[in-house]
């Protein structure tokens, strides 16, 4: 907007450069120039009167304010907060100064604490077991104890890569053979055979079984799956147990969906069997036996009960058929390895 | 100023209660500049006591021919700047009931008034209460500068030097800043 008066050579302010030019108009802050066109502007344009008298009363009013007053103890605060600042600034330096030694210090403590730690983690965490074979005694792990010569059977490599089943493994009145697909590879034919203590006749493992999957082998023969699932070899009579429920492999042990299951198989004898059977089997339920079936041989009077147990409740297992009497004391049962493991007992009365 | 450089030469020899007495002459104004622009009483203390804790760490740095107010309002204008950055809610607040309120005979008590005295006190709270309004909805650019010239009473180049702005920056900011606060005194009926 223009203002209404006589113009100005060299042209006349605009009332929006004029406002612009109040705040110093009111500092004191123009040049003469420019102050003498503002002076004459305001004394023509009631407008930009109004906008001088506005700011000026904004300005009076902001000199209004009551000042504010700090808190008495105000000095006793910045004192507190400075020694508290100061406090950890000694704790900083303390820990890092001088850099050069102290950080590569720090650092090589910090390592060594935490490789400590690891390793007394690592120690305390629960491990498999793989016994080692024995003479005797139930083995479901690695090693292999080797017949004689005579009853050397050269193992023939495994030919299923997928199966990791662990091996088969039986007991032959508390004594063991275990063979594996690994050590069937590193086999050369040279080691011991067990020594035998006993060597009871060997059942005859009927089809009719609901899981048949066992045969008797003589001493010196060896049992290949057909389906390539791995090779053993007998250096006594034993039972080898094959596929088992899954019905897909043979050779060795197997449970669907379970590959790193093992089957074993424990020869007892006990005396009553109206008694000790339903014995054994409440027994097996109050470990957490699952699937405990109960079987007959026919054209026997033996009787097999099979299930399945977690492996940490096998030593028990043993020890209660001990104390039954049923098996060897003197036997010794290694360890099985895995979670759970697939049992079947072959019971023979006394 | 003689007195502030006495002050800190002693400080920087060694007596502690030189620093304290440089915060005691110095406190008032500090506060008040932070009050102004963040418009609330516990974080102006918190941020005023932040200015004087990096005064104290930063005393062996400062160089003597300079002004030690305008060094000092530099460090609180931008503990008052950080902070209203960060909690930018602090600028939208209004007069706080809880804030202390007062007048030149001290303090103003917040029991019910029954006297004419005590009416008049209470239109000054409550135009104090306007203004502070007011101010706190200035944006912060402006409002800076509109507070250093016309509460503070600082000139162009001690406002220079303060807020290291150039002038004409801080006479267009000044302007600017002058103008919204009529406005909103206009709208608040002041």
């Amino acid at each position: 907007m223009f203002f209404e008066g006589p113009t100005q050579k060299g042209g006349h302010m605009k009332c929006d450069d004029i406002k612009n030019l109040l705040s110093e108009y009111i500092d004191g802050a123009l040049n003469e120039n420019d102050k003498a066109a503002v002076s004459l502007h305001l004394d023509l344009c009631r407008d930009c009167r109004e906008e001088l008298n506005l700011i000026k009363n904004a300005i009076s009013t902001l000199k209004t304010i009551q000042p504010v007053e700090p808190p008495q103890d105000f000095v006793i605060q910045v004192r507190k907060k400075i020694e508290a600042r100061r406090g950890l600034k000694e704790a900083i330096r303390f820990l890092f100064f001088p850099w050069h030694i102290k950080i590569p210090v720090e650092a090589l403590a910090t390592v060594i604490i935490a490789g400590l730690l690891y390793s007394v983690y690592h120690e305390s965490m629960p491990t498999t077991s793989t016994m080692p074979i024995r003479e005797e005694g139930l083995v479901t792990q690695k090693k292999v104890a080797m017949p004689t010569e005579k009853n050397v059977i050269p193992a023939i490599e495994k030919k299923d890569e997928e199966l990791s089943v662990q091996p088969v493994t039986v007991c032959v009145q508390g004594r063991g053979l275990s063979i594996d697909k690994d050590f069937a590879k590193e086999v050369k034919g040279e080691a011991q055979a067990p020594v035998r203590q006993e060597m009871p006749a060997p059942a005859p493992m009927e089809k009719e079984v609901e899981e048949d999957s066992c045969r008797m082998l003589k001493v010196g023969e060896s049992s290949e799956s057909t389906d390539g699932g791995g090779l053993f070899m007998a250096a006594e009579s034993v039972v080898s147990c094959q596929s088992i429920k899954s019905g897909r492999r043979r050779g060795f042990s197997r449970s669907a969906g379970d590959s790193k299951r093992t089957l074993i198989s424990l020869f007892i004898n006990l005396k009553n069997p109206s008694v000790d059977v339903p014995k054994i089997k409440r027994y097996l339920l109050s470990l957490g036996a699952s699937g405990v079936k109960v079987t007959a041989l026919p054209n026997s009077s033996k009787k097999i009960i099979r299930f399945r147990l977690e492996s940490r409740y096998f030593p028990k297992l043993i020890n209660r058929l001990i104390q039954m009497k049923a098996i060897n004391p003197a036997s010794k049962y290694s360890n099985v390895s895995g979670a759970v493991v697939d049992i079947e007992l072959v019971i023979s009365f006394a | 100023m003689d007195e502030d450089i006495s002050l800190i030469d002693e400080f920087l020899q060694g007596n502690e209660s030189s620093f304290n007495r440089l915060v005691l002459k110095h406190q008032k104004r500090v506060f008040n500049i932070i009050y102004a622009i963040l418009s609330n009483y516990e974080e102006t203390n918190e941020a005023a006591q932040d200015v004087f804790v990096s005064v104290y760490r930063s005393l062996k740095n400062f160089r003597k021919e300079s002004n030690f107010a305008t060094w000092l309002y530099r460090i609180a204008v931008n503990q008052a700047r950080n902070r209203y950055n960060k909690v930018k809610r602090i600028a939208r607040v209004t007069y706080s009931i809880d804030d202390p309120i007062y007048a030149e005979e001290g303090e103003i008590e917040r029991s019910i008034p029954d006297t004419n005295t005590a009416v008049n006190e209470l239109e000054k709270k409550e135009l104090n209460r306007k203004i502070s309004d007011s101010i706190s909805q200035i944006p912060m650019k402006y409002k800076e500068v509109v507070i250093l010239r016309d509460v503070e009473g600082m000139d162009y180049m001690e406002i220079q030097n303060v807020t290291g702005l150039n002038e004409g920056t801080i006479k267009s900011r000044l302007h600017r800043g002058r103008c919204f606060l009529k406005d909103l005194l206009k709208k608040a009926g002041t």
